[in-house]
């Protein structure tokens, strides 16, 4: 798979996962912008926590990269790296919409 | 009304109460435990997850570290020392990828560990083995209070229970009553007729106080003498209750001695002033029962207001 194809899930074979993927991959765009937006408002503190709810989350939707990605910005911030942060989100935002049910 | 039921431990589905702030997490855990045997309830923060696991007593709590309003370190600690939640079987599950968080957690008395993002085969897992363990040992601990004889609660768990319902009765103003019950001339029954038959009486009778309301209390409180709980309930109700003992024991038909009859005498008291505390109602259905001994027996004798 070239590095910017579409990503799926790893429970995409699972007909049961469908709708509760589809809803996650929805919202993904969505959320991985709001953590940059809270980082260049300063808000870094709700931008962490946003990032590690979506580290929480996207291994268990079948996406370990973003889960990795989201790791990223976590670190980042927990290490008070705001320009590391602030290009982790935007690397974030870049693999989200690659992201496809 | 008191006896241990294996089965309650086993058939009934646990309730497993998720405290994490991630919505995402919710809908993957209800989703992926959906099969499981299970009654899942989910709470989005710390505060509301604390005030829900009061309520519903879940078997076991999946709780996150990483929340907005408290941690997950302190909600343990709160669990912890609520005697109402303490029991509570706790699995930490966390994007944390310190060791030294997953010793906190362990030792602060979480059962398990589990990392976010988990594997669902292995949190599945984790959660029976957690809810298996945990219903263990709160039959451990019931058995612990079950008078061996005759199944009721022991004097032990009366006197924990008595404190707790006393409390109860001062916060909601509820009545409460305690009736304090001993086998007449046992020791001559016992003499007279061996152990065996004064190990029956006590059985028999045993079984008249424990298939009364559903919401007493029956214990034995030492050797032939028995107490009774009845919350929400006056002495007058409790007399009633008191005189329906009374005359099944003394209807009661004992094959190998034909024509005789066992009787007891029964002590009542009402929570109240100047009977506000477990020791004052105790001593207060004592004297009522000494007032029914020495009245010829075979009676209920109420304690007159303090």
């Amino acid at each position: 798979m070239p590095d910017d194809g579409p990503i799926t899930s790893e429970f995409a074979d699972d007909p049961d996962m469908a709708i509760l993927i589809a809803d996650f991959v929805a919202s993904l765009p969505g959320r991985a912008r709001a953590i940059l937006d809270r980082i260049d408002q300063g808000a870094t503190e709700q931008a962490r926590t946003m990032a590690h709810q979506l580290k929480g989350a996207g291994g268990g939707y079948g996406f370990p990269q973003v889960t990795d990605a989201a790791r990223a910005v976590d670190l980042a911030i927990r290490e008070h790296r705001l320009d590391d942060a602030h290009a982790a989100a935007q690397a974030l935002i870049t693999l989200c919409a690659r992201v496809a049910p | 009304m008191n006896s241990i039921d294996p089965m309650s431990f086993t058939a009934a589905a646990a309730r497993l109460l998720a405290i994490d702030d991630s919505e995402l997490i919710h809908r993957l855990l209800k989703f992926r435990l959906q099969h499981e045997r299970l009654e899942i309830h989910g709470a989005i923060n710390a505060r509301e997850g604390l005030a829900m696991a009061r309520e519903l007593q879940p078997d076991v709590i999946l709780l996150d570290i990483d929340m907005e309003d408290m941690n997950g370190f302190d909600v343990l600690t709160t669990l912890k020392n609520d005697p109402l939640t303490q029991d509570i079987a706790v699995i930490f599950i966390s994007g944390t990828e310190e060791a030294m968080d997953k010793v906190r957690a362990l030792d602060q008395g979480a059962v398990d560990f589990v990392s976010k993002p988990f594997e669902v085969v292995e949190l599945k897992a984790r959660v029976r083995t957690a809810i298996r363990s945990q219903r263990l040992m709160k039959m451990l601990a019931q058995k612990a209070q079950i008078d061996g004889l005759t199944g009721l609660w022991n004097r032990a768990y009366m006197n924990q229970r008595l404190a707790a319902e006393v409390d109860e009765a001062r916060r909601h103003g509820q009545p409460l009553s305690m009736i304090l019950c001993d086998i007449d001339r046992f020791k001559h029954h016992n003499d007279h007729f061996g152990h065996p038959f004064g190990d029956l009486v006590i059985e028999r009778f045993a079984q008249i106080l424990s298939s009364g309301r559903s919401s007493d209390v029956a214990c034995r409180y030492g050797g032939e003498e028995f107490c009774v709980l009845l919350p929400s309930t006056t002495a007058v109700e409790a007399e009633e209750v008191a005189n329906r003992y009374r005359e099944q024991l003394e209807h009661i038909t004992w094959n190998d001695h034909p024509g005789l009859v066992v009787t007891a005498s029964f002590g009542v008291a009402e929570f109240g002033p100047g009977r506000d505390t477990a020791e004052s109602m105790l001593k207060a259905a004592d004297a009522a029962l000494y007032t029914a001994k020495q009245g010829g027996r075979n009676r209920v004798a109420v304690a007159s207001p303090a």
